[in-house]
C-alpha cells in the first residue's frame, strides 16, 4: 500500500471554498477547520485499494479549469466559490418488503421490479422476490475488478477518494434482473453527494437500469458515479433521468464497458441544476459490441447543461451511435463536446455522432463539439452537429393548420426529443421524460 | 360588398414584397364556395408568392389590397387565425415534422375524443389511399411525394377548410396519386362547397379537377381569364401568347 500524501481537507467558510480533499500542494480556497476524509473503516481490501488508487491519482489531476478543453466553457470554476461538506456515514443497507415509492415519479415505481432509494448512510432497498439481482454496500460485496480504466476525471477520483457512498449491484449470468430504478436523494443543503455504483451484468444476463437524480436540496452538489460491466452477450438499458433543484450543481459521472457482442441502449435526460454535467464513456471492448448513446436535455433560466462524450472503440466489429438532443431557453446555456477513437484493431467498426440543439432563445446558448479520431482502417464513422432556432416552415405548417404560435412552438419542441425517446422499451419512463420536457416549455410560455 | 357576393375568397388589389421586391402587383380574384379557380402561369410569374401571401407565411408581407373571408378582412391577421377562418393551403413541398405523427397533429387541431380523432383519420385516410400505418409516423417524414400529397389532402378533408389553396399540386407525385387527391378535392367542392384555388403549371389537374375560371398569371398579376377552354389552349400554344412570361 503506497502512503498516500498528506490530505488537507477544508471546510467550507460561509461565503467561499469549495470543500476539497486535496493533497497538499493543492490550492485551495476557503480555508476553515479541517474536516477529515471518511476514512472507510471495515472497507474490504478492493474498496480500500480502490481508494487509495483514487487518492494517488488526484494529487496529479489539478482541479478542473475551463482552460482544459474537457471543461471548455463549463462553469466548473464556480465551484471553487461554493461550500459543500463531505458525507461522513459509512453505508448501510436496509431491506424493505415494499417499494418505498413515497415522492417518486409515479412511472418509475410502476414499472420497477426492484426499487432502491440510496442516500447517504442508511439506503432502503425493495428487491421483487423471484429477482435474481443482489445489492449491497460495497462494504459486503466481494472484490469487483475494473476491466478497463476510465478517463482521469477529477470528480469520478474524488467520489473514488473520498465518498463513503459505493454500492454494488449484480445480475448473476444468464439471469433478466428486470427494471431496476436506483433514485438518489441529497437530504441537506451544503452538503456533497457522491454515489457510486458499480454494476456488474453477466454473461448473456439482462438489465434495465433507471438512476433518477430527485429534484432535493437547491444548494448541493451532487456527483453520481455509475460503472456498469456489461459482459458478454448481455443487454443493458441504462437511463439516467436528472431532475435536480435548479441551484443545484452536478458532475455525474458513466462509464460503460461492454464485452462480446454485448448491446447497450443508454439514456440521459438531463433538466434540472445551475450546471449540471454528464461525462459518459462508453468503452467497446468485446467484438461486435453494440451501443446506442442517447440524451434529452432542455435548460432554462441560467441553467447550463454540459455533456462531454467518449464512444471508445477497441473490439473490432463494434458499433456506436450517438443521438444528443437540447433546447436552451432564457438566458440558459448548454455544452455537448463528444469523441469517438477507433483504436487501432478495431477494424469494422461503425460510430456515428449526432447532437443537435435548439435556440429558444436570444439570450440562450449552445456549443457542440464533435471530434473524431480515427486509428484504424475499413471503419465507418460520422458527426453531424447543429445548433439554431425552430425551423420557420414548421411553425408556419402548425399555425397554417389553425394551431396557435405557442402550441406549435411546443408541439415542434416536443417532436424535436421524440426522436430521442424512439425505441425506449419502459413506456413509464419515456412519458416522464415527455412531462418534464412539457414542464419546461410550460415555464418557458409563463 | 353586396350580400350575396359575402361568401367568398376575395382578393382585391392584393400586392405584396419579398425581401423589399414587390412581387404581386395588384391581384383581383373572387373564389365562392362550390368553385374552382385554376392559376396557371410560367415559372417567376408570382403564383407561390400568391399563395403565401394569402397564409400569412412570414417574409412575404403585403403591402397593398385586402384578402377577405367570407366578407371578413384578414390581411391583418396571423396564420392560424387565417386557418380558423377557413383558409387551407397545401404547399408544393410540403414540411416534414419530426416527432409530430398524424394523430398528434390531429387531435390538436380537432377538439374531439382521440377515438373520434382516431376513426375519423383511418376513414379518410382510407379514402384517399394513405396506409393508415403511416398516421402513426412523424408528418411526411421519409414519404413519397404522393404519401405527401395523399397526406395533405387527407387534412383539408378533416380540418373544416372551406377555402383551399392548392400551390402546385400536382408536382412530385405519380399520375396515380394526382388523380386520386384531384377527385377526392374535387368531391369536396361538390359535397361540401368548399371553394379551390389550384395553382399549376399544368393542365394535367384540371382534368380531374374541373376549374370554373382560368387565369393567366404572369409578373405577379392575372392578365387573362376564361373558362376551362383556356387551360386547353395554354396547353396548346404555351404562355407566351396567353399574356407575357416574365
Amino acid at each position: 500500500m503506497t502512503e498516500i500524501p498528506t490530505i488537507v481537507v477544508v471546510k467550507i467558510a460561509p461565503i467561499g471554498g469549495f470543500e476539497v480533499a486535496v493533497s497538499a500542494e493543492k490550492v485551495m480556497l476557503g480555508f476553515e477547520p479541517a474536516q477529515a476524509p471518511y476514512a472507510g473503516a471495515g472497507e474490504p481490501e478492493w474498496v480500500r485499494e480502490r481508494r487509495e488508487s483514487a487518492q494517488v491519482q488526484l494529487g496529479k489531476v489539478p482541479f478542473p479549469r475551463t482552460t482544459e478543453e474537457i471543461w471548455r466553457y463549463s462553469r466548473v470554476e464556480e465551484l471553487e466559490g461554493k461550500g459543500f461538506s463531505l458525507g461522513q456515514a459509512a453505508p448501510a443497507l436496509e431491506t424493505v418488503a415494499d417499494p418505498p415509492a413515497d415522492g417518486l415519479p409515479g412511472g418509475l415505481v410502476a414499472e420497477a421490479a426492484c426499487l432502491i432509494r440510496v442516500r447517504p448512510g442508511t439506503s432502503r432497498a425493495f428487491i421483487g422476490t423471484s429477482s435474481p439481482v443482489t445489492f449491497m454496500p460495497a462494504t459486503q460485496a466481494p472484490a469487483s475488478p475494473r476491466e478497463i480504466e476510465s478517463g482521469s476525471d477529477f470528480f469520478r477520483l474524488f467520489a473514488e477518494a473520498y465518498s463513503p457512498d459505493l454500492y454494488v449491484l449484480r445480475i448473476p449470468a444468464g439471469a433478466d434482473g428486470g427494471t431496476i430504478v436506483v433514485a438518489y436523494e441529497q437530504p441537506d443543503e451544503d452538503v456533497s453527494f457522491m454515489p457510486q455504483l458499480v454494476v456488474e451484468v453477466g454473461e448473456a444476463a439482462r438489465l434495465k437500469l433507471v438512476e433518477y437524480l430527485a429534484p432535493g436540496a437547491d444548494r448541493t452538489f451532487v456527483a453520481p458515479n455509475a460503472e456498469i460491466r456489461a459482459g458478454k452477450d448481455a443487454h443493458v438499458g441504462h437511463y439516467q433521468i436528472q431532475a435536480l433543484a435548479g441551484g443545484a450543481y452536478a458532475s455525474a459521472f458513466v462509464s460503460h464497458s461492454l464485452g462480446e457482442r454485448a448491446k447497450l441502449d443508454f439514456g440521459s435526460f438531463a433538466f434540472g441544476g445551475h450546471y449540471a454535467r454528464l461525462r459518459l464513456e462508453a468503452h467497446l471492448v468485446g467484438e461486435g459490441a453494440r451501443a446506442e448513446l442517447r440524451a434529452a436535455y432542455f435548460a432554462d433560466g441560467d441553467q447550463m447543461l454540459d455533456f462531454r462524450t467518449h464512444q471508445d472503440h477497441h473490439g473490432p466489429g463494434a458499433y456506436s451511435n450517438l443521438l444528443f438532443k437540447g433546447a436552451v431557453g432564457g438566458t440558459s446555456h448548454s455544452v455537448y463536446s463528444g469523441l469517438v477513437t477507433i483504436e487501432e484493431g478495431a477494424i469494422r467498426s461503425d460510430a456515428y455522432q449526432t447532437n443537435r440543439n435548439l435556440v429558444l432563445s436570444d439570450g440562450a446558448r449552445a456549443d457542440s463539439v464533435p471530434n473524431l479520431d480515427i486509428r484504424e482502417n475499413s471503419v465507418r464513422c460520422s458527426h453531424a452537429s447543429a445548433v439554431g432556432p425552430i425551423d420557420e416552415e414548421l411553425l408556419f405548417y402548425l399555425e397554417s393548420r389553425g394551431i396557435d404560435p405557442a402550441d406549435a412552438e411546443r408541439i415542434v419542441v416536443r417532436g424535436f426529443f421524440g426522436e430521442v425517446l424512439e425505441g425506449i422499451d419502459l413506456p413509464e419512463v419515456v412519458g416522464l421524460v415527455q412531462s418534464l420536457v412539457d414542464a419546461r416549455l410550460g415555464a418557458l410560455a409563463e | 360588398m353586396s350580400g350575396s357576393d359575402a361568401k367568398a375568397l376575395r382578393l382585391e388589389g392584393l400586392r405584396a414584397e419579398v425581401v423589399g421586391k414587390e412581387i404581386l402587383h395588384g391581384v383581383d380574384l373572387v373564389i365562392r364556395p362550390g368553385e374552382v379557380h385554376a392559376i396557371m402561369g410560367p415559372n417567376g410569374s408570382g403564383k407561390t408568392t400568391l399563395a403565401s401571401a394569402v397564409m400569412g407565411k412570414p417574409g412575404y408581407k403585403v403591402t397593398g389590397g385586402r384578402i377577405l373571408v367570407d366578407g371578413e378582412d384578414v390581411t391583418g391577421l396571423p396564420t392560424h387565425e387565417r386557418a380558423r377562418k377557413g383558409l387551407f393551403l397545401i404547399s408544393q413541398y410540403p414540411a416534414e415534422l419530426p416527432g409530430v405523427s398524424f394523430v398528434d397533429l390531429a387531435e390538436q387541431v380537432l377538439d374531439r375524443e382521440p377515438a373520434v380523432v382516431g376513426s375519423t383519420l383511418v376513414a379518410e385516410a382510407e379514402r384517399i389511399g394513405l396506409k393508415p400505418e403511416l398516421l402513426g409516423r412523424s408528418v411526411n417524414v421519409g414519404f413519397s411525394g404522393g404519401e405527401k400529397k395523399r397526406a395533405e389532402t387527407m387534412q383539408l378533408a378533416i380540418f373544416g377548410a372551406r377555402y383551399a389553396v392548392l400551390d402546385e399540386l400536382d408536382s412530385g407525385l405519380d399520375i396515380d396519386a394526382l388523380r386520386d387527391v384531384a377527385r377526392r378535392i374535387a368531391e369536396m367542392v361538390r359535397a361540401e362547397g368548399i371553394g379551390v384555388l389550384a395553382i399549376t403549371h399544368y393542365s394535367r389537374l384540371l382534368q380531374e379537377l374541373k376549374p370554373d375560371k382560368v387565369h393567366v398569371f404572369a409578373a405577379g398579376r392575372v392578365v387573362r381569364s376564361g373558362g376551362p377552354e383556356l387551360a386547353v389552349e395554354l396547353e396548346r400554344t404555351g404562355y407566351g401568347e396567353g399574356g407575357g412570361a416574365d
